[in-house]
This record gives C-alpha cells, sequence and structure tokens, in this order.
C-alpha cells in the first residue's frame, strides 16, 4: 500500500503519471509478457551484433 | 611466448583472461592478479540485498575455474606497475602483494609483456563523512555488503512487523556517484518486498540523487519512443517512482552522514537534512591508487593515470565546455597512449568527461553524476581488449582490428523492480549509443529506434535469465565462448 499523498506539499511526485488498470494488467499477463520476453531478446540481441566490431 | 597479466577478476577482467586464453592457447601464459578469491555477478547482488538470493549463488572460487582454463592466478593487491622496467627488471613488471591466507604480505614482482588493467575502483566510501557499512549506511556495491544491508533490512522490517514506521532513504551518497541504476533498483525492491509483506503503509521512502533530473542515470537521460510520443526517462522513472509511492530529493550532494540523518547540499547551495532508519547510498569512485614508476624508478604516475586515479587511455582528454564535447573523444581501443602494451577496461579507465550536464552550486560544489561504465559495457571492453592483444601476438603487428566506443556501441540495462517469477517486474532499458553522439543523432542524441523502456514481468525473466547466462559464462562450462557479451 502507498503512503496517501499529502494534499498541498509542493512536491514533484504529485506531478509524475502513473499507470491505470491496462498497464498494469499487462504487466503482470503471462500472454503479453511472454512475447514481450522474446521481443527484448530480439531487440537486445541486435544492440549486441551491432554494438561493436 | 607472450606474458599477459590482467588486474581484476571482475566482470571485465574476467572476460578478457578467459578470452585471452582461448586465443591464445597453450603457447601463452595469461595471468590473472586479484585480491578477490571469488567471481561475483554484481548485478544480482540487488538480490542478496533483500533475501532473494544468497551470496553463493552470487558468487564463485576463482582459482578451479582458472585452473580448469590454464590462467594463471594469484591472489594479490596490485601496488605498483613499472611499464619501463627497471635496473632489476629489463622488462616491465607488477609489484604485487598477496593477500591469500597462506601467503600474506609477500610481495612479488611479476614480469609481462601486455598489461590489462580492469581494477575496478576504490569504494570510496571516506570522501563523504559517515557513509560506509562501517559507520551509519548500508552498501550493495559488493556481496558481503549486500548480504549486511539484508540483516539491516531485517531489522527494520521487525520493527515495521511490531507496528513502526520506518524511513527508507536510498540514493547516492557523493556529489559525483554514479551507478544511480543499482540505488535505484534497490529501492524497489525494497519497496515491493515489504508490499509482499503487507508492510508498505509503515515506509517513507525517499530517493535521493545527484542528477539534474530523474532519470538521467549519469549518462544525460535517454528518450524512449512509446504510445505515439518521445518521452524522457525523467517521465519514465518518475513515474515508476510514484507507483511504488517513493518520493524523491534530487540534486542533491550528500556530504555527511550521521547516526539519525543525512546531510546535503542542493543546487541552490542551501544545506538540508533527512532523517532516516534505513539508509543505502552509493558511494564515490575513485581509483584503486597503484602508483606508476619508471626506468629510474621516479613515480610517473601522472603520465599515466588521471588525477582520479584512473588509467589515461585512447581519449581525448582536452579540457573543453559542455556544448564541445564529442562523442569522439570517447576511447575505442582502450589503449594507454604512453605505453602501447598496457590498457584499462571497465571502471579502470578515466573517462574523457562526464555525459551528465555539469551543475555546480554557488559554494563549488559540483552536484553532477560521473558517467557509468559498468556491466554490459565493461565485458565489452574486455573482450575487445582481449582480441586485440590476442590479435598483435598472433601477427606480431600494432594494430586495432576491434574497437568497442561507448559512443559507438549500445548498452542494455535491466532494472529490477521485484522478485518473483509470477510477481516480479523490472524495467528493461536499451540505449544506442551508451555515449550521446548529437552530430550523429542531432534531434534525441541517440538512435530512437533501438532505445527502449518498458517495465514488466518479461523483464524479471530477461535479469534471470542473463544471471544464470553470464554464471554460467564466467564459470567457464561447455561452449561458454558463444555467449555473448
Amino acid at each position: 500500500m502507498k503512503p496517501p499523498i499529502e494534499r498541498g506539499v509542493p512536491s514533484e511526485h504529485l506531478y509524475a503519471t502513473e499507470p491505470q488498470g491496462m498497464v498494469r494488467f499487462l504487466r503482470r499477463s503471462l500472454i503479453w509478457q511472454t512475447f514481450r520476453f522474446f521481443v527484448f531478446n530480439f531487440k537486445m540481441l541486435r544492440i549486441v551484433v551491432g554494438g561493436h566490431s | 611466448m607472450a606474458k599477459v597479466i590482467v588486474l581484476g577478476a571482475g566482470i571485465s577482467g574476467h572476460t578478457a583472461a578467459q578470452i585471452l586464453k582461448r586465443k591464445l592457447g597453450k603457447g601463452h601464459e595469461v595471468t590473472v592478479i586479484s585480491p578477490n578469491s571469488n567471481y561475483q555477478w554484481v548485478p544480482s547482488n540487488i538480490w542478496v540485498g533483500v533475501g532473494k538470493m544468497s551470496t553463493e549463488q552470487v558468487v564463485f572460487k576463482l582459482a578451479p575455474v582458472y585452473q580448469k582454463l590454464g590462467i594463471g592466478y594469484k591472489q594479490a593487491l596490485a601496488v605498483s606497475i613499472h611499464p619501463e622496467g627497471n635496473a632489476r627488471h629489463p622488462k616491465p613488471f607488477v609489484s604485487i602483494r598477496h593477500v591469500a591466507p597462506d601467503m600474506e604480505g609477500k610481495t612479488e614482482e611479476v614480469e609481462y609483456d601486455y598489461l590489462v588493467n580492469s581494477t575496478g575502483p576504490k569504494l570510496n566510501f571516506a570522501g563523504t563523512e559517515g557513509l560506509g557499512p562501517d559507520k551509519f549506511t548500508n552498501s550493495v556495491c559488493t556481496y558481503d555488503h549486500a548480504a549486511h544491508s539484508w540483516k539491516n533490512l531485517q531489522a527494520c522490517i521487525a520493527k515495521m512487523e511490531k507496528g513502526q514506521r520506518q524511513t527508507f532513504v536510498i540514493g547516492t551518497g557523493h556529489p559525483m556517484a554514479t551507478c544511480q541504476g543499482a540505488a535505484f533498483e534497490y529501492a524497489l525492491n525494497i519497496k515491493a518486498e515489504l508490499d509482499n509483506r503487507k508492510l508498505g503503509h509503515l515506509a517513507d521512502m525517499w530517493w535521493i540523487t545527484n542528477e539534474a533530473e530523474l532519470g538521467d542515470f549519469g549518462m544525460g537521460g535517454a528518450y524512449i519512443r512509446k504510445n505515439g510520443y518521445v518521452t524522457p526517462t525523467k517521465i519514465f522513472t518518475e513515474s515508476i517512482l510514484r507507483e511504488y509511492g517513493v518520493r524523491w530529493i534530487k540534486q542533491a550532494g550528500v556530504k555527511k552522514v550521521d547516526e539519525k540523518a543525512i546531510h546535503y547540499e542542493d543546487i541552490l547551495g542551501q544545506t538540508h537534512q533527512i532523517e532516516y532508519d534505513f539508509a543505502m547510498l552509493i558511494p564515490g569512485f575513485a581509483g584503486t591508487g597503484i602508483k606508476a614508476y619508471g626506468r629510474e624508478d621516479q613515480d610517473i604516475s601522472d603520465k599515466v593515470f588521471a588525477a582520479n586515479g584512473m588509467m589515461k587511455v585512447d581519449a581525448d582528454y582536452t579540457p573543453k565546455p559542455y556544448e564541445q564535447w564529442k562523442a569522439a573523444d570517447w576511447p575505442s581501443t582502450y589503449q594507454s597512449p604512453a605505453y602501447p602494451n598496457v590498457y584499462a577496461t571497465g571502471i579502470a579507465f578515466a573517462p574523457p568527461h562526464g555525459m551528465s550536464k555539469p551543475a555546480i552550486n554557488k559554494n563549488g560544489m559540483s552536484i553532477t553524476p560521473t558517467p557509468p561504465r559498468t556491466g554490459m559495457p565493461s565485458g565489452v571492453m574486455g573482450m575487445v581488449v582481449a582480441q586485440n592483444i590476442a590479435h598483435q601476438v598472433k601477427t606480431g603487428k600494432n594494430d586495432h582490428p576491434h574497437r568497442a566506443s561507448m559512443a559507438r556501441m549500445g548498452a542494455v540495462c535491466v532494472v529490477s523492480a521485484g522478485y518473483g517469477f509470477f510477481k516480479g517486474r523490472a524495467a528493461v532499458m536499451t540505449v544506442f549509443p551508451i555515449v550521446p553522439d548529437w552530430e550523429k543523432h542531432p534531434k534525441w542524441g541517440r538512435d530512437i529506434n533501438y532505445t527502449i523502456g518498458e517495465i514488466g514481468l518479461a523483464g524479471h525473466w530477461v535479469k534471470l535469465m542473463l544471471h544464470y547466462l553470464f554464471m554460467y559464462k564466467a564459470k567457464a562450462r561447455p561452449l561458454w565462448w558463444m555467449i555473448p557479451e
């Protein structure tokens, strides 16, 4: 649980974006995350192959 | 027969030694000199610090691996290098002091044809009053520091289980510290662990950093293309912290820690303090203090090392303002300009300048992260230097067919945000190149097509996969050399 936001306290964290339901769901979805796992591996490999001679 | 000495057995030095031996074979000698008896996979220390991995899972003994590979190994501290030799030694040599229990205190002079300096940094806790595991703050820089942090964290958890609120302050402990990523991971992992134990509501979490803006990470920040926008890492990082309920203090130069509070100066030069129950602050990094001596045993350290103790390499060290920094200033072969058979990789090489825009407050305190050189770039540098030395030994030519400038290579950074095969999370960030190249990429500094930033369960799987993959590789198990850096 997050600490309550202190209203009226000038702090940058009040102006930050926060993910909502769909994004949170996708971050835990096994199907979507399995797909993203392969995407990440492909992108990492692209960097490794192209990154140094 | 060529004799190659590698100083240090961290990610860079260990990689260099493995590749050198594989390329050079039995006809040449490769020797690693390191005061540590263990190899540690540093990126997983975070999980030791929250009790999710034991120290045994992130370390292994170096000696059996080097014995298997035919690499010489001396558990010793490098004291000085003598790149011109001296009256006793016609060849260059390194002076070492053994630290292994059976030879402790004995000194030795080891000759070399090629030297790879991969010592890593000295963790300069003394640079900030009261900093470090021997004083008031915790650290995750080494596996034993991380284990100590977990012990202290458990004490806080025990208090929270009795209903007490606890304040956690995580971040950088020096105005010019780097490795914000590691501290950031630790903050998120602590919060995730407290939430798992249903204690998160009793935690006041603070992120304190020397960055001008969040998401700078010592590399001037980055831009991520996502959902129809190109977004700075500032937005990405602030969003994660808000989601985790972590508040932040930026542009903070920590100058003192006492048993109750952390004292810091802000960019306006004003002094503040924040009280804490548990603090983990990354120290500044410095050179390990190795000296260099010439033929007549005169001190030539200034010729070989920069003022911060890091080794000078093929970079452009001409002082210039931020606006004139160029990607071409960064080294690509890591060869010493003074001694062509000496190389420095990983944190041991002196960067030509930072990546983050310098910020100095009215009291003259520079509150600017130094550039990160850990992890993936360290391994790549070790590999490229090993390939070049092997090429020179085999061909007799003094050229460098392999290059790895941080301004030409990309990096993958996986920031853990919680552990668990189904409940874990991590942010996967990639940048290409690491050092912004504003001439080649005038709008964003980097190739936006290569840059990603995404948080989720898959990120945790990636970090876990990298842990097992690189531990396997470092242990030189069958076909280890097929795993890329």
